[in-house]
């Protein structure tokens, strides 16, 4: 098991350093740190929505909601403060409001698939529709660009910044590292506690988990406050390096961040969504989409590569065998 | 999940309880649109614009649910739709530069339209050989080929949209033929065909013993490759019309044209009863789903609420079907339960 895990994840690896590579002899800028910096930074919201698609994904199902869900908390939260003339409310308490709308929401999610036992798949295609929906028919469409302060403060905190030759500043944005941390604690969360555990048991075979004496309700609960939690920050981080809340703007984009996961090995029954994966997945990914300008390729050739590099990775997966999903990959 | 065997029985043995709780939905919808806006809704106008918004939900739809039946997805719909439409785009582009007319102009349609349907054939054998070949998920396959469809029909169009069509393309996707929509015939054309496909022809069979059970329909003899592949090729062919009719109705063929139709296609069609495991659909239930849909949305469109008050309605709706599904069967499992007791 941990074998499949690992050579998945090093045959991403494999493709990111061929693809970097190439792309450094074509232009060796691409392998400066500035351009390091811009890809981490470019794929912050990415890889935070990636994580909470994969944890939905580890106990079996496609979640379609978790962009929804993101924006529809970060707009609330921000309309809130900003209404209240609570401008200098400070980070914390404005992220916590935002997690528990993000809870709440995903909540709502899991009563249907849990106690309905409904597919995750059919019932997230419903509920991103009606909470777009509610969202923009009931809370507001209008852009909100005075955002509460601490948020402004955090859209430009840099821990580290490098100057290339042209005299052009890149920094290390500060969220890329708190990623990074939100990524470690999932990962020991998946890996060293029962209920990490007990997921994974839930995605592989729910009915041999249950035989197991597995609480499937419950751990599926617990994985969903999670993964509502992670997409009520994901929304705020989207909100604040965009500098204003636009609602909904990001829905629609699900396929996008879902490929990352599959591409990280959430494709594989064994190993429904890795950590690691996703990461490099979301990596790949942005690594494609920010670089191709770079090579002098024209920017409409990027989807094209994509969607090569997506087939590509998971055939790759697949001819390992570690592509066990079954024929109902749409489905629970 | 345990429940899923329960389900398929369950839909298996009240097939026409499906058909009659949609219609009912149906009704529920157009009654309460008609109080609200009587001297609008009711109108033989109203139902004529409908007419035309239907045809590309409903082809959409259509090639969702023949691939769920299959026990699959097709995400790759609307990009298959669009990289057919850009193609005809092409043809009907120079038809019109080249001033052809009268047979000339006919056989560039024909070609046209022949092209379009050849890309959806070939994207959707392309979809249909990884699926069944290498077992992969449908769902990550078509997701890829989701990407790379779109990506060959922006590199083909640079991004831009492909316009200026002979004035006769344009007639096709605005006029009426015996005072029904020119796109709603097609629809209905399709509707038909895949009826009869599901319903009437060994494939429709084998295509949902596949989706229902493919180990026992491999053991049955039966060559699951081969259905899997001609189901995807079914659904690219659905999506080239979708691209056709589009094109005659826009006047236009754009590469990232209409992405909101794939959740909504996916949602029409598990709201049409179709099962989402594989192994049951019916072409009766997807019509009354998307007649009950558009009747929404024409409806808030009356109401003067725009398309957001529509999508949380299609949400709404959605979820609580499927919730009164469950009650219901969940209601049936307890009087059989009791029968059996007693």
């Amino acid at each position: 098991m941990k074998k499949l895990l690992k050579s998945n994840e090093l045959v991403l690896v494999g493709i990111i350093l061929i693809l970097w590579v190439a792309f450094g002899l074509v232009n060796p800028n691409i392998l400066s740190i500035s351009n390091v910096f811009s890809i981490t930074r470019a794929s912050i919201v990415t890889a935070t929505f990636a994580l909470a698609a994969m944890l939905v994904m580890i106990v079996g199902g496609v979640d379609i909601s978790f962009l929804a869900i993101g924006s529809f908390a970060m707009y609330v939260v921000v309309k809130y403060f900003v209404e209240m003339q609570l401008l200098g409310a400070s980070m914390a308490v404005i992220f916590l409001a935002a997690i528990a709308v993000g809870i709440v929401l995903h909540l709502i999610n899991w009563f249907f698939i849990d106690r309905l036992s409904l597919p995750i798949f059919i019932v997230t295609v419903g509920t991103q529709s009606l909470y777009k929906g509610y969202l923009l028919a009931f809370v507001g469409t209008s852009y909100i660009t005075r955002l509460p302060d601490s948020l402004r403060a955090l859209a430009t905190r840099y821990v580290a910044s490098v100057t290339d030759q042209n005299g052009i500043t890149y920094n290390l944005h500060i969220l890329v590292l708190v990623v990074a941390v939100m990524y470690v604690l999932v990962h020991l969360l998946l890996t060293y506690t029962t209920l990490g555990r007990h997921a994974y048991a839930i995605g592989a075979d729910a009915t041999a988990a249950k035989r197991a004496g597995i609480n499937i309700s419950k751990t599926r609960f617990l994985i969903f406050v999670i993964a509502g939690a992670i997409a009520g920050i994901a929304g705020m981080f989207h909100g604040t390096l965009n500098r204003t809340a636009v609602p909904a703007d990001i829905v629609g984009g699900e396929l996008a961040v879902i490929a990352a996961v599959f591409l990280g090995g959430g494709a594989s029954k064994r190993a429904r969504g890795s950590v690691l994966g996703t990461a490099l997945g979301v990596f790949l990914l942005a690594l494609i989409s920010n670089n191709l300008i770079l090579l002098g390729i024209p920017s409409y050739w990027q989807q094209a590569v994509t969607g090569t590099i997506i087939i590509i990775g998971i055939v790759l997966q697949s001819l390992r065998g570690a592509t066990q999903l079954g024929k109902k990959g749409a489905s629970s | 999940m345990t429940t899923r065997s329960g389900d398929r029985r369950f839909l298996a043995q009240f097939k026409d309880a499906n058909v009659i709780r949609l219609i009912f939905v149906t009704i529920i919808v157009f009654v309460i649109m008609s109080l609200l806006r009587p001297q609008l809704f009711l109108t033989a106008r109203n139902f004529r614009s409908m007419g035309y918004q239907l045809a590309e939900l409903g082809f959409y739809s259509m090639a969702m649910m023949m691939t769920m039946v299959s026990g699959g997805i097709d995400l790759s719909i609307i990009a298959i739709s669009n990289f057919s439409g850009i193609a005809a785009a092409f043809i009907l582009r120079a038809a019109a530069l080249n001033g052809a007319a009268g047979f000339t102009l006919l056989l560039y349609g024909l070609l046209a339209v022949g092209v379009a349907l050849l890309i959806g054939i070939l994207c959707g054998l392309l979809n249909g050989l990884i699926i069944s070949r290498l077992r992969i998920p449908a769902m990550l396959v078509t997701l890829g080929t989701m990407n790379l469809f779109t990506g060959l029909a922006i590199i083909l169009t640079k991004g831009k949209s492909v316009s200026g069509f002979p004035s006769q393309v344009l007639y096709l996707g605005n006029n009426t033929l015996l005072g029904l929509p020119i796109p709603l015939w097609f629809l209905i054309g399709g509707l038909i065909v895949t009826s009869i496909l599901l319903e009437r022809t060994s494939y429709g069979f084998e295509l949902k013993f596949v989706g229902q059970n493919p180990i026992a329909s491999l053991f049955t003899g039966m060559n699951n490759e081969k259905i899997l592949a001609k189901t995807y090729v079914y659904s690219g062919i659905l999506s080239a019309i979708v691209g056709l009719i589009v094109l005659t109705r826009t006047n236009s063929a754009k590469a990232d044209f209409g992405q909101n139709y794939l959740f909504q296609a996916i949602l029409c069609s598990v709201l049409g009863a179709t099962n989402p495991d594989g192994g049951y659909g019916k072409v009766t239930c997807l019509t009354l789903a998307l007649i009950s849909l558009q009747f929404l949305s024409s409806g808030f469109n009356m109401l003067r609420l725009g398309g957001y008050h529509k999508e949380f309605a299609w949400g709404v709706l959605l979820l609580a079907v499927l919730t009164y599904n469950f009650i219901r069967e969940r209601r049936m499992q307890r009087t059989g339960a009791a029968r059996a007791k007693s």
